[in-house]
């Protein structure tokens, strides 16, 4: 996906409000006075999202996903169409599709649409939905869709960051890795360790630019940044290809941890 | 420069003796970057890159929030680079100082950073500063 002409501040604002729902809620994030398209919200979690123009883009993800033929694919989506099922759940059941196909199709397909309602700031609206629930079997928390949108954009970064994050597998350590949007400027999360919501990626990403922005006036750019508070609460903020990592963690032996496997990187 | 500042300069010298690898230091008062001491070789001019980098770290809100220990303001960084490691710290004493010192990068950080925070406290408790309004 091209990341040019996103507005990613409307894009995880609308994830954000989905976040700050009940736990047990259900309904529609519309988006647009003319309802271009929206985010299913199911229990709290995001079982769909539909943008309009995007209608058939699912099965196009699914032969991309998969190795079903598209004749198999077209026959069980008529088959749902006149009996009014979920096709790709559906495929699943027929043993056409994996599960993991198929939420591998549903993750890609819903970051594309929120691309698709987010090129432009749109009004939203959250309409709770009553009576029988969607009872989708493959659900996304926000967070995960923020990532997974991201990541579209920019999967080689992507890729990358879940390297460079998975060796620092610590206990109770919250990390995150941000692309920079040339366009907007801002930081992106691409990948996250520790279970954040968008809220908490939201604050390290605050502390991570604040550390490239403090040693603006140092003679030599710094690779590496430690910034801890008097209550010994502490962030660590690191470049590394073209990407900005944060850290922080409860536990100081954990962040020793870190710093310590970085300077060792830094000294090879 | 004062004879004041002279005097500054020898205690943030003398201070800051047990730290390793110090190549130039400046100790400045927040939030307005006055310069106010110096080591290491250059003048005040080669010190004033430092003194903006504690008011870009220090001068300015940056609250760390946590839920469960409610917010607080970041009082030390560190920057590592190819060659040096500099460490700025806001006085816990006296909240209107800030040292800011460059070190070798073969230093040990955990060693730098525990000897510069002394060296700040040291400079905090028996250091006259009454000149300067702290």
């Amino acid at each position: 996906m091209n990341p040019t002409g996103i507005d990613w501040t409307a894009l995880s604002d609308a994830l954000v409000e989905i976040e700050r729902l009940q736990p047990d809620e259900s309904g529609l994030l519309e988006f647009g006075i003319e309802r271009r398209g929206g985010i299913f919200v199911e229990k709290g979690r995001i079982c769909w999202v539909a943008a309009s123009g995007l209608g058939r883009r699912l099965r196009n993800l699914i032969l991309v996903h998969s190795s079903i033929e598209e004749a198999e694919l077209e026959r069980v989506c008529e088959q749902c169409r006149i009996q009014g099922g979920m096709f790709g759940q559906a495929l699943v059941d027929e043993g056409l599709l994996k599960a993991e196909e198929l939420e591998g199709a549903l993750r890609q397909h819903s970051a594309e649409c929120l691309i698709e309602l987010c090129r432009s700031p749109l009004p939203t609206r959250f309409r709770s939905h009553a009576g029988r629930g969607y009872a989708p079997r493959f659900t996304f928390r926000p967070v995960e869709l923020l990532l997974a949108t991201v990541g579209s954009c920019f999967p080689e970064r992507q890729a990358e960051a879940h390297r460079e994050l998975r060796a620092l597998a610590i206990p109770g350590l919250r990390a995150a890795a941000f692309a920079i949007d040339r366009e907007s400027d801002c930081l992106l999360p691409v990948v996250e360790l520790g279970g954040q919501t968008i809220d908490g990626l939201r604050a390290l990403s605050r502390w991570a630019s604040l550390m490239p922005n403090a040693s603006l006036e140092l003679a030599a750019a710094p690779s590496f940044a430690w910034a801890a508070t008097e209550k010994g609460d502490s962030v660590l903020v690191w470049w590394r290809a073209g990407l900005l990592y944060a850290a922080s963690c409860e536990d100081r032996a954990g962040l020793a941890r870190v710093t310590s496997r970085h300077m060792n990187v830094v000294e090879r | 420069m004062s004879a004041k500042v002279t005097s500054l300069d020898e205690a943030l010298g003398s201070a800051c003796e047990s730290v390793p690898g110090v190549r130039i230091g400046a100790l400045a008062l927040l939030p307005e970057g006055l310069l106010i001491g110096g080591i290491g070789a250059g003048t005040a001019l080669d010190r004033e890159p430092l003194v903006r980098s504690a008011v870009r770290c220090l001068g300015t809100s940056s609250a760390l929030a946590r839920t469960a220990r409610g917010a607080a303001e970041f009082v030390e960084f560190a920057f590592v680079s190819e060659e040096q490691l500099v460490i700025i710290l806001r006085g816990l004493v006296r909240s209107r100082l800030a040292l800011v010192l460059v070190c070798t990068r073969e230093s040990n950080l955990a060693f730098v950073l525990s000897a510069t925070r002394q060296a700040l406290n040291v400079i905090e408790t028996t250091t006259d500063l009454a000149e300067w309004g702290v």
